[in-house]
């Protein structure tokens, strides 16, 4: 995709998404108010009240896991605006690791990340870069099987920074594959002058994908 | 706090008129406005100490609206809505001389204590 298109894909996802936020808010005074209304007649019992109390904790519930949602998907679509942008490498992990999570759900894999020591900003094209870790979270989470775990960590180089993707299941398995099999990000990472390469550590497998900062 | 008066100003109708009914049965006066122009005119007529006003609006801008309340109604204090991710005008407005800006979703007994602290301070000169 050109620029432009990435730029008209992110405002519009964006400018929905606030939409889509304004009625999570709706919902979420709406059924407040509900809550306030059982308050004040607590003295008296009516019918299902129980499960009128159980069904707006429920919602209570979504409503926040929605806005934490839409307001991922905000700052992905606001990922798009500036390129470059500067990014706190931890809140980029901790985009990603939440965008991939589903994908990880489905196959019953446990991802997570390891935050740096110390906060660390990067000027970055951050959606490429949220791309490209995703991507080999992607190819991790096609070798992964149920029960495993992918671990996404930072390390501060010279001149660059490395994510680490690492597979915590075997430490047999050929990770040089995976590498190759990286065919269709090839552009992106020229874009960027990014790399990737097979990692490992000791009972696990993975990629690092290298940027220079 | 005793005897608030506030202006909400969103141009989510069903939002901000739930949020009204809410603050109104805790005993907190609120007035409503969906739009800048329409707070300005009550601004003028009720002169609430508080205004809580949302950033993203057609027409004339959260912004603008305060800019106005600013130069024209000094005492008045602002708190400003922000969408998550938005930083930017929470900061902005700031700059611009809002009191405080929250951002949404907001919970109510936030927005309360906040509306307090706007009061006092708006009363305190």
């Amino acid at each position: 995709m050109t620029e432009k298109e990435t730029a008209f894909l992110g405002k519009i996802t964006a400018g929905m998404t606030h939409e889509f936020m304004n009625v999570l808010a709706t919902i979420g005074q709406t059924s407040g108010l509900m809550e306030d209304l059982l308050v004040l007649c607590r003295d008296e019992s009516f019918p299902y009240q129980e499960k009128f109390i159980k069904i707006l904790n429920t919602i209570r519930t979504q409503v926040r896991r929605g806005t934490e949602i839409g307001t991922r998907l905000k700052d992905f679509a606001h990922s798009m605006d500036e390129i470059p942008t500067h990014a706190d490498v931890d809140e980029l992990m901790e985009q990603v690791v939440f965008m991939m999570q589903r994908f990880a759900n489905l196959k019953k894999v446990k991802l997570y990340f390891i935050p740096l020591e110390n906060q660390f900003v990067i000027s970055v094209d951050l959606f490429r870069i949220e791309m490209l870790i995703a991507k080999c979270i992607e190819k991790c989470l096609e070798r992964a099987g149920e029960g495993d775990t992918i671990r996404l960590g930072s390390e501060k180089r010279s001149g660059e920074i490395a994510f680490l993707i690492l597979i915590e299941f075997d430490s047999n398995a050929d990770n040089r594959a995976i590498v190759d099999e990286m065919i269709d990000i090839e552009e992106t990472l020229a874009i960027l002058h990014a790399r990737i390469k097979p990692l490992e550590r000791p009972s696990s497998v993975g990629l690092q994908l290298v940027l220079p900062i | 706090m005793k005897d608030m008066k506030v202006l909400l100003v969103d141009d989510e109708k069903e939002f901000v008129s739930t949020l009204a009914e809410r603050l109104e049965m805790r005993d907190i006066t609120t007035l409503v406005a969906n739009d800048g122009e329409s707070a300005l005119k009550i601004i003028a007529d009720e002169r609430p100490p508080v205004v809580v006003l949302d950033v993203m609006m057609p027409g004339i801008s959260g912004l603008n609206v305060l800019k106005r309340i600013r130069e024209d109604f000094p005492k008045t204090k602002v708190i400003l809505l922000t969408g998550r991710g938005s930083t930017k005008d929470g900061i902005e407005g700031m700059k611009l001389g809002a009191f405080d800006y929250l951002m949404k979703p907001v919970k109510l007994e936030g927005l309360i204590k906040k509306m307090n602290e706007a009061c006092e301070a708006s009363r305190n000169g």
